[in-house]
């Protein structure tokens, strides 16, 4: 039976010359990684792991929750047509006999995204493919108002967790103060975001003075996600921000990072800034606080999508950092 | 090694023009030019020249054709100046869409003479060079390429003096432009200079008369 479902889902061999291959503009494909598919007549789902050297290992899994096993059941090489906008996959056996097929075949991809591929057998119904994970991915938007003269802190945060370890990376403007011979000082700084100001912000005070927009994205929202913010945060460090104003580079740093989640799909409703009087924000606001009320923008529109406290903690166990409990590693 | 050669290498190591901005502030970031050759930005293309830069892109259909015409004018004013003492650059702000291919039939279809480069790289890379040369410190304009093909950057690196000059300014306007951004010259060739102009400028009166 086994081996029956293993020929089937590796038999694709279909070339239709209609069928076409899409994803969204600007949406590029990464197939690396573990795929589920589930074959039609296939009583549990096959494992495909592909890997970035070519080759792409069939598995089987047994047992369930944290406690599983895998078993390798074949393998083979591919190859994309078109590695980030893929039309076809071809597969070649590494060898003959046993389960495995010998010789070549090219699967057609009628559609895909960040997490999911469908592809097509001739005579079939089409088979769907989705991208397996361990972890959980989130992108957080997070600001205090503070006074009207320097604002509060504001900044994004990716995280990665797979609920035992968290890797949190942190980008923003945030304020000093020192005691100096001529008094206080304020210093903004642009870049990392010291964990004392981060770990205020993992728990949602949704107050009139804290706002933030706490979302749960994809493997690929959140690589590319975390590509903007080390881009952003090599710039500070290389000192080549984009302006001498520290606001300015905070706030298009996360209006990029609001864009960059719907690159391949309309997934988090966005407020354009226009810099012009017919911004409501632009317009009305400090530019000191600029960065708090577009994040508060942010979130009324995507209230739906805000990742609550009690399910953010349960997943990433971050709700004790204020009593001084750890992020977890980097 | 023989000891001269070290004594140079010494010398030259590390060594860059003392009012230049250097490359901390210009960047060295890697740009691939339209010959498909990668360049380093400062320390290829600015350190110690004349660098005339501008913004376009390919597929635009607005100013950019007629800039780049427009500077082609310039290059031929110049003549052999350009790539021996004169460098030209145009940098892309479409480098998702601008390979060195792209760049190469845009700079091809405009006859554009060697000495040109047509340039495009990481797009995160270009936009930090891009604010580096210009910027208006409002993001909605910063952002909107179409507000970028207008103007024509000149930097003297190896006295440190920036100007500019609209693109579709008369050519010989911006060649002026240009020679702004040059070292100041001995008094007895400026007047001799002066001279010349005010004999054009009087002669092209006479015309319009």
């Amino acid at each position: 039976m086994k081996t029956a479902i293993f020929l089937i889902s590796w038999t694709f061999i279909f070339l239709v010359a209609n069928a076409t291959a899409f994803g969204q503009k600007g949406c590029e494909f990464n197939i690396i990684g573990m795929w589920e598919s589930a074959s039609p007549g296939e009583s549990k789902p096959t494992l495909y792991r592909f890997e970035p050297n070519g080759t792409v290992k069939v598995l089987s899994r047994s047992g369930s929750g944290q406690k599983f096993q895998e078993q390798e059941i074949a393998r083979a090489t591919y190859k994309l047509d078109s590695p980030k906008a893929p039309k076809t996959i071809e597969f070649t056996s590494a060898g003959g006999g046993g389960i495995l097929a010998k010789g070549t075949t090219s699967v057609e991809i009628i559609e895909y995204d960040d997490a999911k591929l469908t592809a097509i057998k001739h005579g079939s119904e089409p088979i769907r493919w989705v991208k397996v994970d361990p972890y959980r991915y989130f992108v957080v938007f997070a600001a205090r108002l503070g006074s009207l003269r320097y604002g509060g802190p504001s900044f994004a945060m990716t995280i990665k967790t797979d609920g035992r370890q968290n890797r949190i990376n942190t980008f923003g403007v945030y304020f000093t103060e020192t005691q100096t011979i001529a008094g206080p000082r304020t210093d903004k700084i642009v870049g990392a975001i010291p964990d004392e100001i981060r770990n205020e912000f993992m728990s949602d005070a949704n107050t009139g003075s804290d706002t933030m927009l706490r979302l749960e994205v994809t493997p690929a929202e959140f690589e590319r996600s975390l590509r903007l913010l080390q881009g952003w945060d090599g710039r500070a460090r290389g000192h080549h921000l984009l302006y001498e104003v520290p606001y300015l580079n905070n706030i298009v740093f996360l209006e990029e990072l609001a864009k960059g989640l719907n690159n391949c799909s309309e997934r988090v409703r966005l407020y354009k800034l226009t810099w012009d009087v017919d911004d409501h924000i632009i317009a009305e606001q400090n530019l000191t606080q600029v960065a708090f009320y577009y994040i508060k923008e942010l979130r009324q529109l995507n209230e739906s999508l805000h990742v609550k406290d009690d399910k953010f903690h349960e997943i990433t166990g971050l709700n004790n950092l204020r009593r001084g409990g750890a992020a977890g590693g980097q | 090694m023989n000891r001269r050669n070290l004594f140079a290498k010494i010398a030259s190591g590390g060594s860059r023009p003392a009012a230049s901005l250097g490359p901390e502030y210009y960047t060295n970031f890697v740009l691939r030019t339209h010959e498909n050759k990668p360049v380093r930005f400062y320390d290829d293309l600015i350190k110690g020249k004349l660098a005339v830069i501008n913004f376009m892109y390919a597929s635009c259909q607005g100013a950019c054709p007629m800039t780049t015409s427009n500077l082609l004018k310039v290059q031929q004013t110049l003549k052999n100046r350009v790539g021996r003492d004169v460098f030209m650059y145009s940098i892309t702000l479409k480098p998702e869409q601008d390979d060195p291919r792209a760049l190469k039939e845009y700079a091809e279809m405009h006859g554009v003479k060697p000495g040109w480069l047509f340039l495009t790289g990481d797009p995160f890379e270009l936009t930090t060079i891009r604010f580096k040369l210009f910027r208006w410190d409002n993001p909605g304009l910063d952002f909107d390429v179409n507000q970028h093909t207008g103007m024509v950057r000149i930097i003297n690196d190896t006295i440190n003096r920036w100007t500019m000059c609209p693109t579709l300014a008369q050519p010989r306007q911006i060649v002026d432009a240009i020679s702004w951004a040059e070292p100041t010259k001995p008094y007895k060739v400026r007047l001799q200079e002066n001279v010349a102009a005010q004999a054009r400028i009087d002669r092209e009166s006479q015309r319009q008369r």
